[in-house]
């Protein structure tokens, strides 16, 4: 190739605007408006990468999404981003492109030998070759010759922005039809969206030299497109493309942004009604060497001469099937290129007269057999009159025929049908309130692709209740005619005639494939890798399906083509998570969070940043949550509580309800006073426990762990909403009130010096009371109920008071040496106590006489899981209980997860759930569950994890005050 | 009279007494003070007799009731209730008189719930409208109301825990929102 800058033309470069960018690490010139694929080809550059598989020197070959070679890696360091199609890139000064899957360089590559030893990377190849002595042998140097690009190693530095957005009708595509359908739509006052990934609106009206309504299409375009802008019930997105069409007429899509800092935005669209207007793709001819650099499409060369007045070559040569070849060809004729002449299969074009009258060689009844050259192509072999002739060049421009653009209409469920005439697949039946248009649904005459997309905009609207006035069609005289099409068998050796470029698929491959009875397109796909490139076979599927069916003797539309799957094209991860960094999954503050901070805390990440512990003085962590625990023990504690689940019920039959979801009958409850609770499912197992308050005859608080609160409501409202229609509601309150705790036989002093205004004495608010009162003039509800085996007070305030009254309850309890304990220490504490938390010391068989509660399965009436509970299963041997372990060496804390072993015939006889090292009573402790562990107290069991092993007594799993008696004082 | 002062769930991000506030070209995001918040869960089905209690019509997915006053549908038993104190207190005695004894549960949450104001150009990119002027969703794991008062200014109200990263987010939101 030997490409150029043309002195004239090029509709959106500015001359005036020069700009330096590298390739390579070599700086060349451009101008603002070229793509970097334009200004590559004006440079002269003809080699942009290296083949996949046989590092086959490639040069460019289309425009926007068509192009399958020049794939490249953007800019340096953190920035670096691989595979990034170049035709995609506006040139911008400074830019630096590199080329990839090359070594040591693009023009010499030394993986070239792959070429020379094509006999064992034939399709399927491993399966087949490098399996003796052994394909591992080989697997490391074949996994890290595989692939194109290497992603940066450095943390990306940019950010990434995500929109929302609503809409009536949506346009897909802002071509000639896309356009009309978005004025047709928008002049009835819809909403309308257009998505167009180009920077540019107008698409094929910017190369051609069509006339609309009297004037230039491009003008006719550019007054569009001023309409459309004007408009406040219209939105023009450039530079977006449309990676997804999911169910409901959902679209991502992602906006190219040159902004420093922000690389990408995220569009998350639903529309009403779509118009998918997203054009066609040319098709490749298929002849030996059709991949050489030099040999690219013939409507990218028409477009790269009209948009970039950049030539790829001064010789060109069109081989076409089809008519749109020939209008390429004069286009280049007329910027002053030398034509070598037009290789038509047909026997005649209607426009090989004008072709001829331009000088222009015409072979019809010909193909192309072969491309002669190395590194560029030369010259083309081609059947002619019965022989051959060679015709020297330095460009191909080949057109095989159009392919609408229908990998999103795909996608939404849309059916295809095989349309003969253009030799192609084409839109049948939408599967959502969807329109395709123009060249998308296969018409190619500009009048028609008008007229069309005027019907699309209008019905679309008219679906979103906006009625159309009747507005003039445009008057169109164009140049263009209905794309005649011819299918010409592939010419050549089958080995170097390519399907698909960026996955090196040859003729050749397919045949293989369909020898070794691969039929199905999805099969033959897996088979070669056809159509499984990045650019998910935008090139080749079509193709590759003609050929499938003609090997196979079949039709086309009754073998079909290959699923189009999300993303249309390449988009980075840090798009699609619309990189939020630190902010990725929301957190919750505990309302007195700045209260905990200046107690030095150390906080741990639960969905809520809850304090482990607070280090004094360079403590570690044991030594911390020992200290806060003895201190809980001997003195009191604080402890913010809020994270806990709350649920309040309301109504006459809040009571029956409760009776039937919990495993204890809390109907008997008084007024004022709090049972412990256990939920159970309908097997019978433990899901949660926590304590159930009667604030009123009808009004109940439910507290549940911090982990199961929002599963335990969601469990009673779907049986409340759909098993028993009881006169109650019910409400997660965990957000309306914080919870300071104070644990210790000295709580009760630090609650009466906080100024509480409720009798606390142990007879007027007994363990397990709930009472209302008032702190400082704060509305309080304080529950008297424990995790720590010692008396406390859970006291319930209003969020935005929780600071406030810590710092009160703070100032108090100096005087009684009140300490704040974390999560550590309360581990410790109910450890032992041997408080159970579900989900850690149970499993999904747990029944609660396995962790010791027998009053469930005794009661007479009807609850959640009762009939599990007398089933014979639930008291049959071999079930698993709670029980306690104290290791024969009291200092050896033995870690969660270790197991008992000895057992037959499984070799675990049980497992630790919970271990800690008590500072009580000086030994290290641990909670589990054990194959009949309930009768086996006093047994000496012999645990292991990761290699080491224990010796334990099993033990009841209440280690300290197992009658309770420090919780009644 | 409380002698304890409430804090805001965003006091850590003030600088001095004042609510706080961030102000761009494209956004402001501002922290609002002053309202009273109430929270009905009721079978708003059965009990349309507390429209005469509010004094206007019960709201629905997408349509708040009230104007000084304004109710918000949250699910088909929750209502949230915002307004000047003053406005509301007639209101909310009323609806107690109405509710007495009933399966209902009408709480203050003034004080668990933290209100803030998008306003500027690029509100309604950061909390697209739906159908209607209210919508109510979780976001992040979080519960989060939106209240589309004007074209330019949507009102957020959210939980006491999850101010402080809905505040995050919305911060990190303004570089993009201010770009081309």
């Amino acid at each position: 190739m030997s490409g150029f800058r043309l002195g004239h033309g090029g509709a959106h470069i500015d001359r005036a605007r020069p700009l330096s960018f590298s390739f390579d690490g070599k700086t060349y010139r451009g101008f603002a408006g070229d793509t970097l694929t334009s200004a590559l080809m004006a440079n002269g550059i003809a080699i942009v990468g290296r083949s996949f598989k046989y590092h086959r020197p490639r040069g460019i070959i289309g425009t926007g999404f068509s192009e399958t070679n020049a794939l490249l890696r953007i800019g340096e360091g953190a920035r670096a981003t691989p595979n990034i199609p170049a035709t995609r890139v506006l040139l911008t000064e400074g830019l630096v492109a590199h080329s990839q899957n090359a070594w040591p360089s693009v023009n010499f590559d030394l993986g070239r030998i792959n070429d020379r030893l094509r006999p064992l990377f034939a399709a399927g190849f491993y399966y087949k070759t490098f399996m003796w002595p052994g394909w591992r042998l080989f697997e490391p140097f074949i996994r890290r010759a595989a692939g194109n690009g290497r992603a940066p190693k450095l943390p990306d530095p940019d950010i990434y922005d995500t929109r929302e957005r609503h809409c009536g009708v949506l346009v897909v595509g802002a071509g000639p039809a896309g356009l009309m359908a978005a004025l047709t739509a928008a002049r009835t006052g819809a909403d309308v969206v257009v998505l167009e990934a180009d920077a540019h609106l107008g698409a094929s009206l910017a190369a051609g030299t069509d006339r609309i309504d009297g004037m230039q299409a491009s003008q006719w375009a550019a007054d569009a497109e001023t309409e459309l802008s004007a408009r406040n019930n219209a939105q023009i997105l450039r530079r977006t493309t449309a990676l997804g069409y999911y169910d409901h007429n959902f679209f991502i899509a992602v906006e190219e942004i040159e902004h420093p800092g922000l690389r990408q935005r995220l569009w998350k669209l639903r529309a009403r009604q779509v118009v998918l207007a997203c054009g066609a793709f040319e098709r490749p001819v298929l002849f030996a060497n059709n991949d050489l650099p030099g040999i690219m499409l013939a409507g990218a060369m028409e477009e790269y001469i009209a948009r970039h007045a950049a030539a790829a070559g001064r010789a060109p040569l069109f081989v076409t099937t089809n008519d749109s070849g020939y209008r390429a060809a004069i286009a280049a004729r007329q910027a002053g290129l030398a034509v070598q002449g037009i290789v038509d299969p047909r026997p005649e074009s209607p426009l090989a007269e004008k072709a001829r009258g331009l000088a222009i060689p015409v072979y019809c009844d010909s193909v192309v057999e072969r491309a002669e050259g190395n590194a560029c192509v030369c010259a083309a072999q081609i059947a002619h009159g019965g022989g051959h002739k060679t015709i020297a060049c330095d460009v191909i421009a080949m057109s095989g025929g159009w392919s609408p653009a229908v990998q999103l209409f795909t996608q939404s469920g849309g059916t295809l049908r095989f349309a003969e005439h253009i030799g192609t697949f084409v839109p049948n039946k939408s599967a959502q309130a969807e329109r395709s248009c123009g060249a998308a649904a296969g018409a190619f005459d500009l009048a028609e692709v008008l007229a069309g997309a005027a019907s699309a905009g209008e019905h679309a609207a008219k679906d979103c209740g906006f009625a159309a006035k009747p507005q003039r069609m445009p008057a169109v005289e164009t140049t263009s005619v209905t794309p005649s099409f011819s299918r010409v068998d592939p010419q050549g050796d089958p080995k170097t005639a390519f399907v698909d470029f960026q996955t090196d698929v040859t003729v050749a491959d397919m045949a293989l494939a369909v020898r070794e009875n691969y039929r199905a397109p999805e099969h033959v796909k897996r088979y070669t890798v056809w159509g499984m490139g990045s650019d998910q076979g935008k090139l080749s599927a079509v193709n590759g399906a003609n050929l499938l069916a003609r090997m196979q003797g079949a039709e086309p539309g009754a073998l079909g083509t290959t699923k189009f799957r999300p993303p249309f094209a390449p988009v980075a991860f840090s798009t699609l998570a619309a990189s939020r960094g630190p902010l990725f999954r929301g957190w919750k503050r505990l309302p007195a969070h700045d209260w905990h901070v200046r107690r030095g805390a150390v906080f741990e990440d639960f969905g809520y940043f809850r304090p482990s512990h607070y280090p004094q003085g360079g403590e570690t962590m044991e030594a911390a949550a020992a200290r806060e625990a003895l201190a809980v023990r001997s003195g009191v504690g604080i402890m913010e509580s809020s994270s806990f689940g709350k649920i309040e019920l309301k109504g006459p039959d809040a009571a029956t309800f409760l009776d039937r979801v919990c495993a204890f009958r809390h109907s008997r409850l008084a007024v004022g006073t709090a049972g412990y609770n256990m939920m159970l499912n309908e097997f019978g197992t433990i899901i949660d426990d926590g304590v159930v308050s009667r604030l009123a005859d009808d009004h109940f608080l439910i507290t549940a762990s911090s982990a199961h609160a929002e599963r335990i409501v969601r469990w009673l409202e779907d049986w409340l909403q759909n098993e028993w229609p009881l006169d109650l509601v019910l409400r997660d309150v965990t957000t309306r009130w914080a919870v300071l705790t104070l644990a210790g036989p000295k709580a009760r002093e630090v609650l009466a010096a906080s100024g509480c205004n409720i009798a606390l004495a142990a007879a007027h608010f007994p363990h397990h009371a709930v009472r209302t009162g008032e702190i400082a003039g704060v509305t309080v509800r304080i529950q008297r109920v424990s995790f720590t085996g010692e008396l406390s007070y859970e006291i319930n305030v209003a969020p935005a008071y929780a600071e406030a009254m810590a710092d009160l309850l703070w100032n108090a309890g100096q005087v009684f040496g009140l300490v704040p304990f974390g999560l550590d220490a309360l581990e410790i504490l109910r450890i032992e106590k041997g408080y159970i938390h579900p989900g850690s010391d149970t499993d999904s068989r747990t029944l609660p006489a396995d962790a010791g509660w027998t009053s469930p399965a005794r009661r007479d009436d009807d609850f959640l899981g009762r009939q599990s509970l007398r089933h014979e299963s639930a008291t049959a041997p071999g079930r698993h209980h709670v029980v306690g372990f104290r290791p024969l060496d009291a200092k050896a804390a033995i870690p969660v997860g270790a197991h008992v072993i000895g057992g037959k015939p499984h070799p675990s006889q049980g497992l630790v759930t919970s271990s800690c090292f008590s500072p009580t009573l000086n030994a290290a402790l641990a909670l589990g569950l054990l194959d009949e562990g309930q009768s086996r107290h006093g047994e000496i069991v012999t645990l292991w994890s990761e290699g080491r092993s224990w010796k334990a007594t099993v033990t009841s799993p209440r280690f300290f005050d197992p009658r309770g008696d420090r919780l009644h004082v | 009279m409380s002698e304890l002062r409430a804090t805001s769930a965003l006091a850590h991000r003030r600088s001095g007494p004042d609510a706080v506030s961030v102000l761009t070209p494209a956004l402001a995001i501002r922290e609002v003070e002053g309202l009273a918040l109430f929270h009905l869960t009721a079978d708003l089905v059965r009990h349309r007799d507390l429209e005469a209690a509010l004094g206007f019509a019960l709201p629905s997915p997408g349509a708040p009731g009230g104007s000084d006053v304004v109710a918000i549908w949250q699910t088909p038993t929750d209502i949230l209730l915002a307004g000047p104190r003053d406005a509301l207190a007639p209101k909310i005695a009323a609806l107690r008189a109405k509710l007495a004894n009933a399966a209902a549960l009408l709480d203050d949450v003034t004080h668990a719930m933290t209100v803030i104001d998008l306003e500027g150009a690029a509100a309604q990119i950061v909390c697209p409208p739906r159908n209607g002027t209210s919508n109510v969703g979780r976001f992040a794991d979080l519960r989060l109301t939106q209240l589309f008062l004007k074209r330019d200014h949507v009102r957020l109200f959210v939980d006491y825990p999850d101010a402080d990263y809905l505040w995050s987010w919305l911060e990190a939101r303004l570089p993009p929102l201010n770009a081309p």
